[in-house]
C-alpha cells in the first residue's frame, strides 16, 4: 500500500514536472527574430493564406514512414514564421486533427530557401522544438523547401531579381526580390 | 519477499513515467481546450499582390526612356493610383540645347489586364505652352506605357494576369491573378 502510495507521488510529482516545464517553456521563449525585410529590395510578392494552402495543401503531403499529413490552414506566428495546421494520417491508420508545426522559413545557404521546424502545436499548446537537432525534421521539409525554391528560381530567372527575403506576414508570406 | 518499491525508492522509479504522463496530458489540455479557428479572411480568388519599390521603378522607367530622353528619371509613388516622374530633358532654346527639368503626374490603371498610364499633370520648363507638351511628353508618355505593360506582363509570365493596381507612398502595388480570374 505504501509502495502504491509512493507511485503514485512519483508520477504526480513527474507530470506536474514536465507539464510545467512545458507550460514555461511555452511562455518563456521569445525566440530572437533575425527576419526582417532586406533594406534594398526591389519588389515584393505578397502571397496570402488562401493562396498558400490551395497551392501547397490540394495534395496531402507524404512523410517518409510517417504517414500524410492534410494541410487545413497557414497562420502567421511569432517572427515571421508560419504556423501550418493539418490532420496527420499515421501508418498505423489513426489521425490526429489539428496539428500544427510552426516553421522558420529562411533564406538557405547552399538552396534557395531553408525550412526549419520551431515548434510543434498540440491543438492550441505548442511545445518547442528548439532542443531537437536542427536537421530533425529535415527529411520531411527539405524537399518542400527544394520545390518552393525550386519554382521560385525558376520564375525569377529572366527577370535579374533574386530571392533576397522571406517574412511571414499577418495575411501569408511575402517573398522580397533584389538584384541579382 | 519484500518489495524495494517502496518510499523514496518507488516514488523515484515513477517519476519518468510521470514526466512522460505530463507530456501527454500537456498534449490532451492542448487538444482538448483548442477552440475554433478564428474566421478566415475573405478568399482572394487566388490572386496575390506585387509591390514594386520606388528605385524599381525609377531604374526601369529610366531604361525604358533612354532612348526618349538620356536621364535618370526619379519615381514617387503617392496614393490614389498616381506615380510622378522627375527627371531632365534637352530643350532648345535659341539655338542652343539645355538640360531642363520636367515632370509628370500620372494615373495608373489596369484596362482589359493591361497597365494603362494617363498624364494628369505635366510640370515643362517655363516659356513651354501646348504644343510641348504633345512634342516633349506625349512620346515619353506612349513609351513608357508601352514599355511598363510589356515589363510586367514578362514579369508575369503566362500564368498570372494582371487585374488591378493601387498605390501607397512608396509603392506601386500591382493585384494579379493565376489566368486572370478575378
Amino acid at each position: 500500500m505504501r509502495g502504491c502510495g509512493s507511485v503514485l507521488l512519483g508520477l504526480l510529482i513527474g507530470a506536474a514536472l514536465s507539464f510545467a516545464a512545458l507550460a514555461v517553456l511555452a511562455l518563456a521563449i521569445v525566440p530572437a527574430c533575425p527576419q526582417s525585410p532586406p533594406a534594398d529590395w526591389r519588389v515584393r510578392l505578397d502571397v496570402p493564406r488562401d493562396l498558400l494552402l490551395r497551392e501547397a495543401g490540394a495534395q496531402p503531403l507524404s512523410l517518409p514512414g510517417a504517414g500524410t499529413f492534410a494541410m487545413t490552414d497557414v497562420r502567421s506566428g511569432r517572427c515571421g514564421h508560419l504556423i501550418v495546421r493539418g490532420d496527420w494520417h499515421t501508418p498505423g491508420d489513426w489521425s490526429l486533427s489539428n496539428v500544427g508545426i510552426e516553421l522558420a522559413v529562411e533564406l538557405g545557404s547552399g538552396a534557395l530557401l531553408d525550412i526549419t521546424q520551431e515548434s510543434l502545436w498540440l491543438g492550441r499548446l505548442p511545445l518547442p522544438l528548439g532542443w531537437l537537432p536542427r536537421d530533425w525534421a529535415q527529411p520531411y521539409l527539405r524537399p518542400i523547401a527544394d520545390e518552393m525554391g525550386g519554382a521560385l528560381d525558376r520564375e525569377l530567372g529572366p527577370s535579374g531579381l533574386r530571392l533576397c527575403g522571406v517574412v511571414g506576414s499577418a495575411d501569408g508570406l511575402s517573398a522580397y526580390l533584389c538584384d541579382r | 519477499m519484500q518489495d524495494d518499491r517502496t518510499g523514496a525508492l518507488g516514488c523515484g522509479c515513477a517519476l519518468l513515467p510521470g514526466l512522460i504522463l505530463g507530456v501527454i496530458i500537456y498534449g490532451v489540455v492542448g487538444f482538448g481546450t483548442a477552440s475554433a479557428p478564428p474566421p478566415a479572411s475573405p478568399p482572394t480568388d487566388g490572386s496575390m499582390q506585387v509591390a514594386l519599390s520606388e528605385p524599381y521603378l525609377s531604374e526601369v522607367i529610366s531604361q525604358m526612356l533612354r532612348q526618349e530622353a538620356e536621364t535618370e528619371w526619379r519615381v514617387n509613388v503617392q496614393p490614389g493610383e498616381v506615380v510622378q516622374l522627375q527627371g531632365q530633358v534637352a530643350v532648345t532654346v535659341f539655338g542652343r540645347e539645355l538640360s531642363a527639368p520636367v515632370g509628370m503626374k500620372l494615373g495608373v490603371g489596369v484596362e482589359a489586364g493591361r497597365l494603362r498610364l494617363t498624364l494628369l499633370e505635366a510640370q515643362l520648363p517655363s516659356g513651354s505652352d501646348a504644343s510641348s507638351i504633345s512634342a516633349l511628353v506625349n512620346p515619353l508618355l506612349v513609351q513608357a506605357d508601352r514599355q511598363l505593360d510589356a515589363e510586367v506582363a514578362r514579369f508575369l509570365g503566362n500564368d498570372w494576369a494582371l487585374v488591378g493596381v493601387r498605390s501607397t507612398d512608396a509603392e506601386l502595388i500591382l493585384l494579379v491573378s493565376r489566368g486572370g480570374a478575378s
